[in-house]
């Protein structure tokens, strides 16, 4: 099953209402990249499923006219149960119970407040449950990426550890809102009333958080720059920088022992087994990721230098795809679109596009610059993430990503500066 | 019994008809009858021949196995070596002989291996055999080996499920009644589970088998809105005693996961989502005396399963002590001019302890996967499927302790009489099923919070009458399984559990 495998579609999936002009081939009207369906394939989405069955919900009640009762006998029937007692307390594994402990012990975010128990929204991402309680920002860039997005728009929620098995879509994050005040009390709810509810209860899937977000009440959506080349510097951030994080994530093997495996497979489970079946499906999606991706833009000839170092051999019988991952192109090209994203923030502006307000795309390049900083040794030890036996790092073995975007002094001032601000 | 014959003419005529079909019966009856008693005497005399030659000294000086060509010498010869006088300190008498061969004879069709009956032939070794004394008797066991391969496909309904089959079982693998069981099936509930195990009677013993098998299956779990995807392996040891106690023990390692969730699954599923390893010991022990398991008039069932998971060196990410309990009993009640009212109880009770890992302080709470569920046609009537317990929205998340009973009284239907496995039952049962407290308020607990959270959630129990149900209706005890239609109305009831009023099929081997 590939799992935390699935976190490397995040950069994709965007919700912008982009014309595409610059997306790869295979990717228009989707805007998924091609391999994605392959690494969700085991989890498939459930939002078809979500809807048969709160159509089934919604008609229940007006299912009893279809079959008519006899009057006695629904006299009969309204008479029981004949005691009704209060319901039954919840497992205490239960996200509602923990929310409510942790708001007794008063661990509160710095500006957002609890607004009641089990009444706010809660982001579900990749996260330890420690960090999730003192709202650190997630490791994962799909998941960060909209965590800074929220947290812009002045939408108060709370994150919870979770995996992609929880989501509907099969990727993380997703947003389960709060309750609509009126319909908490469900003391006085009749069973009909708490089926709509629950219908309404539904989890948003990261391809409509942004029309959520700019329908809560008290949000300060940024307004996204009009400008012609945004989706060409968007597309930057999708493919070129996405690539070279998903090289240096998870086939740098250096770096996947250090930062990849504490962070994605050791939480999973304990068990040895599981944990060596897991790495390999995600190293093997974000390999055939790269591939097919390879293949499909033809950017690189395969032009095979089986003797140089820097051409990792990668087997796949994929048709589509390609042999190799010509890493130093990758770099190379992440490198360009770092430069590219330099020359756009420039010296002067705080965000990009230069908006008032951080928006989708500073978010965007957030997700990247913040974690690849973030698990660097040189700045900010104190950001490095603990690991969770406690006394080694979780840092970058193989630094020539993160001393690219070193270089790129506004960058680095830009990522600072949103982590000051918001987190 | 023949018409009178009139006249030589008439003969013919008389051959021409045709008999009388009832004629027919007759002689077919007297003839039956006939051989019946020739046989009866043939056995009287056969007993009474042993029974005067009952104390007659013999020698067993060999046993033969015959028509057994895939079964191992060595196998057959642990079993019957010991009867061989030669073993022996003692001569037998020929009845002691004989019981002997008898209860061995019974063991090698317990394996499962022959086809029944097993038949017995004694024989006297020729005289001109030098190495025989007057004494010596041999023994020929003729046997008629079951197909090695047996291989069965099927499609299955009940309980709202329906699901297709494919079963391949080898008998006799190794000549030693060694059992290869490889089984694959697709439905609706369990979405697919496939599933192989070897089992072996140790040491010839068919009361002592040794199981080693792996699984992998995926099952739809409707009531709390996901899907269990399970792979695994288990070993086990199973034994039965003289006194008719069936014992298992043994280790199991499964890698869980809660996946494919519905759209509407709550928090506590979400949450609860991805992957797990259990790895943990299982015993259980099983006391059956009930004359018939399906629809019992008498005696009484003791069920207990016990798991420990996670605990020391059993590692994995799952740590606690589970136990259950099962009893049930059966009385015959006499009532006047009706023969087979019954009236039956059953109680279930479980419970969850967290444990903590091995060089931790605190314990984790439990996961949706290993809590208990309550409720449906087959445990507490009256209820949905897993309709008692804690609600998150619409799914039944579990809990960690529960108790339920059940009282019923069945009468045979009138007509029909207490023969025929049918009958009509009237019915009141009830049951809690807790989530453990949390008295600190906080997710993590030591050993002492743990006691006082169990403390705390089993006086909870008592609380208020049980969720409850009482109906009436129809049970049928086909061989396979047993089957129940039921008229039930909810009595008590918490808020957000799915009682059921009205009609509901039960289909199963086990009801409370």
């Amino acid at each position: 099953m590939p799992q935390n495998a699935d976190n490397m579609s995040q950069g994709s999936k965007e919700p912008l209402p982009s014309t595409n002009t610059f997306a790869k081939p295979a990717s228009p009207s989707t805007t998924t990249s091609p391999s994605d369906a392959s690494l969700h394939s085991s989890i498939p989405p459930t939002s078809t499923d979500a809807h048969s069955i709160q159509d089934r919900r919604a008609t229940r009640p007006q299912e009893s006219s279809f079959f008519t009762i006899p009057a006695p006998l629904r006299r009969l029937f309204d008479r029981f149960p004949l005691v009704t007692y209060p319901e039954n307390e919840l497992p205490s594994r239960s996200p509602r119970a923990v929310l409510r402990s942790r708001i007794k012990n008063g661990i509160k975010g710095e500006r957002d407040t609890f607004a009641a128990d089990g009444k706010q929204n809660v982001l579900y991402v990749f996260t330890t449950e420690e960090e999730a309680r003192l709202r650190k920002a997630s490791f994962n860039p799909g998941c960060l990426k909209w965590q800074a997005y929220l947290k812009f728009c002045n939408v108060s929620f709370a994150t919870l550890p979770s995996s992609n098995h929880a989501s509907p879509t099969g990727v993380l994050p997703f947003l389960l809102p709060s309750l609509p005040a009126a319909a908490t009390e469900r003391e006085s709810a009749s069973l009909s009333s708490t089926y709509t509810v629950l219908n309404e209860h539904l989890p948003i899937p990261t391809s409509k958080l942004q029309d959520w977000a700019s329908s809560q009440p008290g949000a300060s959506i940024p307004e996204e720059s009009n400008n012609i080349r945004y989706d060409a510097y968007m597309s930057l951030l999708d493919f070129r920088i996405r690539h070279a994080w998903l090289y240096n994530l998870y086939l740098e093997p250096l770096n996947f022992s250090t930062v990849a495996y504490p962070l994605y497979i050791s939480p999973v489970s304990s068990n040895p087994a599981v944990r060596a079946t897991v790495a390999s499906q995600l190293t093997r999606a974000a390999a055939h990721e790269l591939l097919t991706h390879q293949a499909s833009s033809g950017s690189s000839g395969c032009v095979a230098d089986l003797n140089s170092s820097s051409w990792s051999i990668l087997g796949n019988n994929s048709a589509l795809a390609a042999s190799y991952v010509d890493v130093d192109d990758l770099y190379s090209e992440a490198e360009n679109a770092f430069d590219a994203l330099e020359k756009l923030l420039g010296d002067e502006d705080e965000w990009f596009f230069g908006q008032a307000q951080p928006g989708m795309f500073d978010a965007s390049v957030f997700a990247y610059t913040a974690l690849l900083l973030r698990f660097d040794d040189d700045v900010g030890v104190s950001d490095a993430v603990e690991h969770e036996q406690g006394s080694d790092k979780v840092v970058w073995q193989e630094k020539r990503l993160v001393k690219a975007l070193k270089r790129r002094r506004n960058l680095v001032r830009h990522c600072r500066r949103i982590e000051e601000l918001y987190f | 019994m023949a018409s009178a014959i009139g006249g030589e003419d008439d003969i013919f005529e008389n051959l021409k008809q045709r008999v009388d079909p009832k004629v027919q019966e007759e002689r077919d009856q007297s003839l039956n009858a006939r051989i019946q008693a020739q046989y009866q005497k043939a056995q009287n005399r056969l007993a009474e021949l042993l029974d005067s030659n009952s104390t007659l000294p013999v020698t067993i000086s060999s046993i033969s196995v015959v028509n057994a060509p895939h079964t191992r010498k060595s196998f057959l010869q642990r079993i019957f070596n010991p009867l061989l006088s030669v073993n022996r300190d003692q001569p037998y008498t020929l009845s002691e002989a004989l019981r002997e061969i008898s209860v061995s004879a019974d063991k090698l069709s317990r394996f499962d291996i022959f086809h029944p009956p097993i038949s017995l032939y004694i024989d006297q070794p020729s005289a001109s055999d030098a190495s025989t004394t007057p004494s010596d008797i041999a023994i020929y066991l003729s046997v008629r080996e079951k197909s090695r391969l047996l291989l069965k496909t099927g499609t299955d309904l009940g309980n709202a499920e329906g699901s297709a089959y494919g079963n391949l079982l080898w008998r006799n693998i190794f000549g030693g009644a060694e059992t290869l069981n490889l089984n694959a099936s697709l439905g609706t509930r369990t979405r697919s589970a496939y599933s192989a195990s070897f089992d072996t009677p140790i040491l010839s013993n068919p009361d002592l088998r040794w199981e080693i098998g792996g699984l992998a299956s995926s099952t739809h779990k409707s009531w709390a809105n996901h899907e269990e995807v399970l792979k695994g392996g288990s070993t086990k040891l199973r034994w039965l005693n003289s006194q008719g106690h069936r014992f298992e023990l043994g280790y199991s390692g499964i890698w869980r996961q809660i996946t494919g969730l519905g759209g509407n699954a709550s928090p506590t599923v979400r949450g609860d989502a991805g992957d797990s390893v259990k790895s943990s010991i299982t015993s259980t022990w099983i006391n059956d005396r009930r004359d018939n398991p399906l629809l019992p008039s008498s005696g009484y069932l003791m069920k207990t399963i016990s798991e420990v998971a996670g605990y020391g060196p059993l590692r994995g990410d799952v740590a606690f002590w589970k136990s259950e309990l099962e009893t049930q009993t059966a009385l015959s009640v006499p009532v006047p001019g009706i023969n087979g009212v019954t009236f039956t109880t059953g109680l279930r009770a479980g419970l969850l302890w967290p444990l903590a890992f091995a060089g931790q302080e605190t314990a984790q709470p439990s996961r949706i996967n290993d809590r208990f569920q309550l409720g449906g046609p087959t445990d507490v009537r009256g209820f949905r499927l897993s309709g008692i317990g804690p609600r998150d929205g619409s799914d039944a998340v579990g809990g960690d302790v529960f108790a339920a009973g059940s009282a019923n009284l069945l009468f045979p239907l009138p007509m029909v009489g207490a023969e025929k496995p049918l009958r009509l039952q009237a019915f009141v049962n009830g049951g809690r099923l807790l989530a453990l407290k949390d008295t600190s308020g906080e997710g993590k607990m030591d050993s002492d919070t743990v006691k006082n959270n169990v403390s705390e959630t089993i006086r909870e129990l008592a609380n208020g009458y049980p969720s409850m149900a009482a109906g009436v209706g129809l049970v049928y005890a086909h061989p396979v399984a047993r089957f129940e239609l039921n008229f039930s109305l909810p009595l008590v009831i918490r808020k957000g559990e799915e009682g059921r009023k009205g009609l509901q099929l039960g289909v199963g081997i086990s009801f409370l």
